[in-house]
């Protein structure tokens, strides 16, 4: 019995939430040791996972921002740069 | 009538503090720039509108995260389905005895410098864009807003098997993109 590279990207999820049974895990482990493109694909996997829950708030568009700030009532102006001519 | 209490609720201190927030989620959430405006525009105006309401802040952060989602979510359905770009399933990029297709190479490796970090931010906001809605929404929330998925379930009306599936699709499409970024540019 053995696992396809196929099946290992359908069960990552479940491999890193260590959902699987025993069984089924040994045998991914088991793959993932002697295949080389499937534990690029993991890390990959993970790294998408790891750098979404640290990604960073962009700035409001400069414009979006004044016409926000003027809608609210707000009398501060926009912390941004000061508008281009 | 100014208060002079530093931390009260003012419209000046939820744009100042909390309108990136808001439009940060919504765009991702409905992956386009006009759409999270109208809903940033939105949300914050009823918050102003409802500000004396809201004596402790300490609940205030979680309110506005469930109003914007909501807001995210009722804009997304009122509106008229996208044109979506076609994104490839990534269980296709196995043969039938299940190898994978082509190459598999690790991406370059990650610079420490804060430049490439931000550019690395842009590229994966840009990523989620392409993902058809009912895979971004899921993603956004579960990976980007930490959600847990019983939340997500109840918010989307899916099942929480639902819920990871799409989740896990997601991810994949999401790896498929940026190693297709990555070769792109090497070439
Ligand atoms: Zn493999």
């Amino acid at each position: 019995m053995n696992v396809t590279c196929k099946q290992v990207a359908e069960l990552l999820a479940d491999y890193l939430n260590e959902e699987l049974e025993s069984e089924q895990k040994n045998l991914l482990d088991w793959h993932l040791c002697g295949c080389v493109p499937c534990k690029i694909y993991l890390v990959q996997y993970r790294e998408v996972i790891i750098t979404c829950r640290k990604l960073p708030d962009a700035p409001l568009p400069t414009e979006f921002s004044s016409r926000l700030a003027k809608l609210l009532g707000c009398k501060e102006p926009p912390p941004q740069e000061p508008p281009t001519e | 009538m100014a208060t002079t209490a530093d931390l009260e609720l003012t419209p000046d201190r939820v744009f100042r503090e909390y309108a990136p927030r808001v439009y940060n989620l919504a765009r991702r959430m409905l992956g386009n720039d006009s759409d999270a405006e109208d809903v940033t525009q939105d949300v914050l105006l009823q918050v102003v509108r409802k500000l004396d309401t809201f004596r402790g802040e300490a609940a205030f952060p979680t309110w506005l995260h469930r109003v914007t989602v909501n807001a995210a979510l009722a804009h997304r359905r009122k509106r008229a389905r996208r044109e979506e770009g076609r994104v490839a399933d990534p269980l296709d990029n196995f043969d039938n005895d299940g190898h994978h297709v082509g190459h598999v190479r690790p991406w370059p490796s990650n610079p420490e410098s804060n430049v490439l970090a931000s550019e690395q931010a842009e590229l994966i906001d840009k990523t989620i864009q392409t993902l058809p809605d009912i895979y971004r929404e899921v993603f956004v929330l579960a990976d980007i807003e930490q959600l847990p998925n019983s939340e997500i379930a109840e918010l989307l009306e899916l099942s929480v098997p639902a819920v990871k599936s799409r989740l896990h699709r997601a991810r994949l499409m999401m790896r498929d993109a940026l190693s297709h970024h990555f070769e792109e540019r090497k070439s």
